[in-house]
């Protein structure tokens, strides 16, 4: 850490470095932070924009940004504030890391912070004529009532831009031309992927622009966890990305737990482990049946969803529920497993083994699928780092960043088992990493069966001494794990109480939908369909 | 000259099966419009595009033959609404029978049903509301076709929804019951289940939605969150409930519920469903009068 | 085998016998018209029930069960159900074109109907053209969908409406070219005339290579014609929501639920009159037996058996493939299918002229 704070103060001498906590703080003002981010980015090689967090520090109003380096998967936080709340000004980072468009528009949707630079500043999650500003401290609630009209002005955008003598001025846009042949495709439509809306420019059956208006299930999440405490909030993870409910929930155990200094039993652990790969099994088998639904095949989702129930049935009996399970709790979990759990497992595993060859047979190698898919909605490496595509999407560009391996939580360094990649970056490949990657889930079930039956059925299922109170020391609190989608991050900062000042979850869907219209274009509408099903994003994550 | 069946030239007899698909598409139009019912809303009438208003014109011009057409039509519908009145006046369905106690729903005992009261207090209003309250064969049989082909509409926005797709997969089935043809179009559609938080961005959309369904439609309100806000209560952009947008039938709660809850819903659905009046009650045509249609300027 | 011309011929006698003959065609007429309106609602109920279930076996479940035994009043209820909702009518539609679209897609598949071969003298319109005229008369419902997309005024009808008529049209072809095949094997264009020719054998058989081949290309051409199976863009659920049906509720959309289903029994009952000898049992040339055995089984029955067993090919086809894109398609269509079908003419052409067929 000490190098990073002394290359640091080399490029930008009046930055700040504190290397107290888990990971460098550099603070800087916006005057310098255009030049220091380029320097992060070219010369320390920080070239992966893992999060902007907005941030109302009551007397001031800022951004957290998250960077990463690919080589060495080290983190750094950047704070960058400014102390005018009339009109809150900060300079944009999208030319250096593209994934910064969709995020600092949710900033700018929540706190009000105006990007220089950014070329299409406009709300993100809330109507188009929302008041205000949700997520500030002095947000009134009642500025905003149900509103049945529809919304207007929804073409209407405007960049910010800074001349030679600093002088900002506005510039108005417009999202579409008005001879364009505008497409609505969503909110309502018959896909799981839920509430999206894509408005797609067509010229006959080619697409020319895609604009991905999201926020229909928006239901402020962060706000609700500021006045939280952490175990209320744990019910929340589970239902952003409610395909990897358990992972979410999990992860911000780990954070929790990791702020509070508290050591999880190993058996709790290796149980919370297994969960994670049971959900992360059922994820990839609905993503199976989703995108072969999408595409015409409706028979294979019945049968990937006859796999399903397998694991339902095992959640249900451990957890008492099938879906949100609220299994994981801050020290562990919360009930020991019945006896017949590594039976049970062992079965679906050999089932879905068995089963896999079955799905292959019947879609992949069709000769319809395969010219469906191949070469449709190619994603380059490059573009996958620049838009901070992680997950099944990313590994099919060829690029390693399976958390699990990066950066090992839990117990997943003990396990034997491999990242899968392709080097393509078409839909194809998407498709084949996640069936790919359903044998690696079941290959980690299977070890960690024969552990948890080596250690013994019965035993400590959570920490013998987990406060009342949970005040988390003062500080920022961070752990990324990789969920069914990608790489799931939780932040908490805290200032000493039992509530929050901020939460905020970097889902990995928000990055996808950054690639829609990258990849969607010039492409027809039926691939448009295609293209997204094999990004496979879950929209109540990207909302939250 | 070629003979056929009965000896009849073939032409002649290409000439009658053309009549005759003529005739059933008049025939059951006829039938459509006699007996069911018409309500009108600004947009009802608007194209359908997911719930959001469209974008710009679709079409470029009208034909002149509508206002011709138009006018026929008006002309034998007038007739034929006068008519129908006067027909079931003259005794088709005046038997006077007793309201059955018991709504029953094929292999559910009425005890099952939790929430007796409601329905028997229904049948109890239908009972007392006078002498022409009557539920004679055909509205049985309008019943019992309804509850039994009830097809939903797509519309999934959160959890709720794979637990709703779970019940259409191998396991639960809801195609036992006929419900698998879910219709994404809400012109074809009979119930939206509302799966998931509704919230105010939303919300627009799903009045549209339910406002372009063609009646009889019905509502069921799937999980906490559409039945009150359920754990996002407290947001600030989240709709405590989905009827303070639409009217609902029947609630269901859990988060998310269970598949054997969502049959229990339907079940649910289907008995109200059966208890209704359909002739002179569902069946109510109303008027186009006093909503002004006021013609979009292209944008 | 059973001769239902005896009991038309009996039947006319006794009409003319006693009224005008003006008098007597109307009554036949008006017989004929009952019949087929009873066997074309029939046959769609029974279509609807039929997929459900095919459907809900190869998905490993059931399918309807519970209205009536096995589900079997199902489709009743569903029909009562359609009758009864509310027609909408939209502000800004083409209403003259917006109502005629259904009228023009069921009489194309009403005339259609009544060419196909039923059974033995039960043949309504038979005209020495007769297999030309089905071809001719199956194109009108191509204007019905494209005036249904259009007229709506939305933008997924039209856009499902212009993929339909492309599809429609480049497919009617090779369904041409196939007929046309059979046509040339058969040497008639009558419909009694092919299925008498298939006597001593289905044409499947007879023909062997190029019959085999024209039956493939027919079988996916009809699937294309039909916006069913891999073909079904028209109306692709999840890419366009309704397709170019969207805007119509009530009975007016259940028409055309009806006649795609009729479309398919109409497709499965042409195919099998050209391959597979229409009503006319399975004979194999030498076993008097095995024939006379064939020959008790009436003709209604060998017509209906064939065309069911046809249609659920089409629909284990539809239940397993992803739906192909339209460039793809109409590159299959227009780049494949097509050459091969009139390359496969004219080698049909060949054999027949040197008489290298079974039964020359």
């Amino acid at each position: 850490m000490a190098e990073i704070q002394d290359k640091i103060t080399q490029l930008c001498p009046q930055a700040q470095v504190d290397t107290t906590g888990e990971f460098p703080l550099v603070t800087v003002d916006d005057a310098q932070w255009h030049d220091l981010a380029r320097a992060l980015k070219n010369q320390l090689h920080y070239d992966v924009l893992s999060a902007v967090v907005g941030m109302d520090w009551t007397d001031a109003l800022g951004c957290v940004y998250y960077l990463t380096n690919t080589s060495t998967h080290e983190l750094l936080h950047v704070k960058v504030a400014t102390t005018d709340r009339e009109q809150p000004r900060l300079h944009s980072v999208v030319d250096l890391w593209p994934v910064a468009n969709f995020q600092e528009r949710e900033v700018y949707d929540f706190y009000g912070i105006v990007f220089i630079g950014h070329p299409d500043m406009r709300r993100m999650f809330l109507r188009t004529d929302w008041v205000g500003y949700p997520l500030r401290k002095d947000y009134d609630p009642a500025s905003n009532p149900l509103r049945l009209e529809d919304e207007t002005n929804e073409d209407y955008t405007c960049r910010w831009v800074e001349d030679e003598n600093g002088k900002v001025t506005k510039v108005d846009g417009k999202v579409f031309e008005d001879d364009e042949y505008v497409i609505n495709v969503g909110p309502q439509h018959p896909s799981t992927h839920g509430v999206m809306r894509y408005r797609a420019s067509l010229d006959g059956e080619i697409i020319k622009k895609v604009d991905v208006v999201s926020g229909y299930i928006h239901r402020g999440i962060e706000k609700m966890c500021e006045s939280l405490t952490y175990p209320q909030m744990l019910l929340y993870t589970e239902r952003m990305d409610y395909m990897a409910a358990h992972i979410n929930r999990h992860c911000m155990c780990l954070c929790v737990e990791k702020a509070l200094g508290l050591e999880v039993p190993r058996r709790a652990e290796l149980i919370r482990l297994m969960m994670d790969e049971l959900m992360r099994l059922s994820s990839h088998l609905l993503s199976y049946g989703c995108l072969t639904m999408d595409q015409g095949a409706t028979t294979a989702f019945f049968y990937g969803f006859r796999e399903r129930e397998l694991i339902y049935d095992i959640f249900d009996r451990t957890c008492g529920a099938r879906m949100s399970m609220s299994y994981s709790t801050i020290g562990g979990v919360v009930a020991d497993v019945h006896e017949d759990f590594i039976k049970d497992v062992r079965h679906a595993c050999d089932v879905i083994e068995k089963n896999l060859a079955e799905y292959h047979k019947l879609f992949t190698g069709n000769v319809i699928a395969v010219n469906r898919m191949t070469g449709v909605g190619i994603l380059s490496k490059q573009d996958a780092i620049d838009y901070a595509i992680t997950g099944p999407s990313g590994r099919a560009s060829g690029w390693h960043c399976d958390v699990r391996k990066t950066n090992p939580y839990s117990l997943y360094n003990e396990f034997d088992f491999d990242e899968v990649t392709y080097e393509n970056g078409d839909s194809m490949d998407r498709y084949m990493v996640r069936m790919k990657e359903m044998e690696q889930c079941i290959k980690i079930l299977r070890q960690a069966c024969d552990k948890l039956e080596a250690e013994g059925i019965q035993g400590e299922y959570i920490a013998p001494k987990v406060p009342k109170m949970m005040k988390l020391p003062a500080g920022h609190w961070y752990q990324q794990v990789e969920a069914s989608r990608g790489a799931f991050g939780v932040y908490i900062e805290s200032d000493g109480n039992t509530k929050p000042v901020r939460v905020h979850f970097q889902s990995p869907c928000f990055n996808l939908i950054g690639v829609v219209d990258l990849t969607c274009k010039d492409n027809m509408i039926a691939d448009l369909i295609t293209i997204t099903a094999s990004l496979d994003f879950v929209i109540p994550d990207i909302d939250r | 000259m070629d003979f056929s069946i009965f000896g009849v030239q073939s032409t002649t007899l290409a000439i009658t099966a053309a009549l005759t698909g003529v005739l059933l598409v008049v025939g059951a139009l006829v039938i459509a419009w006699l007996i069911g019912p018409r309500s009108y809303t600004e947009k009802k009438g608007e194209p359908f595009e997911c719930g959001i208003p469209t974008r710009g014109d679709s079409m470029a011009q009208y034909h002149v033959g509508y206002y011709l057409f138009a006018i026929l039509f008006l002309m034998f519908d007038v007739e034929t609404v006068f008519l129908f009145p006067w027909a079931f006046r003259s005794g088709l369905c005046l038997e006077e029978r007793s309201v059955e106690m018991e709504v029953k729903i094929k292999s559910m005992k009425h005890e099952d049903f939790k929430d007796n009261e409601y329905i028997d207090n229904l049948v109890e209003q239908l009972r007392a509301g006078g002498t022409n309250i009557i539920v004679g064969k055909l509205d049985q049989l309008m019943n019992w076709g309804v509850s039994n082909s009830l097809w939903p509409l797509c519309f999934g926005t959160s959890c709720c929804a794979i637990e709703f797709m779970c019940l259409g997969a191998a396991r639960y089935d809801m195609a036992r019951y006929g419900f698998e043809v879910a219709r994404n179009s809400p012109r074809q559609a009979d119930y939206i289940m509302c799966q998931g938080t509704i919230n105010y961005r939303m919300a627009p959309a799903l009045k549209r939605l339910y406002e372009q369904m063609a009646e009889p439609k019905y509502v069921i309100a799937c999980g906490s969150c559409t039945v009150s806000g359920g754990p996002f209560k407290n947001s600030y952009c989240v709709v405590k409930g989905v009827d303070e947008i639409i009217p609902v039938d029947v609630y269901l709660p859990g988060c998310p519920p269970r598949p054997e809850a969502f049959f229990y819903a339907l079940m649910q659905l289907q008995r109200k469903i059966k208890v209704q009046k359909y002739f002179g009650g569902v069946n109510r045509k109303e008027k186009l009068e006093g909503l002004k249609y006021v013609k979009e300027e292209t944008k | 085998m059973f001769d239902f011309g005896i009991v038309t011929r009996w039947l006319d006698e006794l009409l003319n016998s006693v009224m005008p003959g003006w008098l007597t065609t109307t009554i036949e007429c008006v017989l004929v018209a009952v019949g087929l309106l009873v066997a074309y609602s029939l046959i769609a109920m029974f279509y609807i029930f039929y997929e459900r279930k095919v459907c809900g076996w190869i998905q490993c479940r059931l399918g309807p069960m519970r209205v009536g035994k096995w589900g079997l009043l199902q489709v009743f209820a569903d029909v009562i159900k359609i009758l009864q909702k509310e027609l909408i009518s939209l502000w800004h539609t083409d209403k003259f074109l917006f109502k005629l679209a259904p009228y023009l897609v069921l009489i194309a598949s009403m005339l259609t109907f009544a060419c196909l071969p039923w059974g033995k003298g039960l043949q309504i319109v038979d005209m020495n053209i007769g297999v030309f005229f089905i071809v001719a008369v199956s194109s009108i419902g191509v204007l019905g969908i494209l005036l249904a997309g259009w007229a709506s005024n939305s933008k997924y009808t039209l856009i499902g409406a212009m993929r339909s008529g492309a599809q429609m049209i480049s497919y009617e072809l090779s369904c041409g070219i196939s007929i046309l095949t059979i046509v040339c094997l058969a040497g008639t264009m009558s419909i009694t005339g092919i299925v008498e020719a298939q006597e001593d054998g289905w044409f499947l058989f007879k023909g062997h290579l190029p019959a085999i081949l024209a039956f493939i290309i027919y079988m996916i051409a009809a699937n294309a014609e039909n916006n069913r199976g891999p073909f079904d863009l028209p109306e692709a659920e999840h890419e366009l929501t309704a397709g170019y049906h969207t805007e119509y509720s009530g009975i007016h959309f259940g028409f055309f639920y009806l006649a795609e289903y009729l479309n398919l029994f109409i497709v499965s009952g042409i195919a099998t009159l050209l391959f597979l000898g229409g009503w006319m049992p399975l004979h194999i040339p030498g076993w008097e037996g095995f024939n006379a055995v064939m020959n008790w089984i009436p003709s209604v029955v060998w017509f209906l058996g064939k065309a069911f067993f046809i249609t659920f090919i089409f629909f284990w086809i539809r239940w397993s493939f992803p739906r192909v894109r339209i460039d793809q398609m109409l590159a299959l269509e227009w780049r494949y299918l097509m050459p091969i079908g009139l390359v496969n003419l004219v080698v049909m052409a060949i054999i027949v002229t040197q008489g290298w067929y079974f039964g020359a």
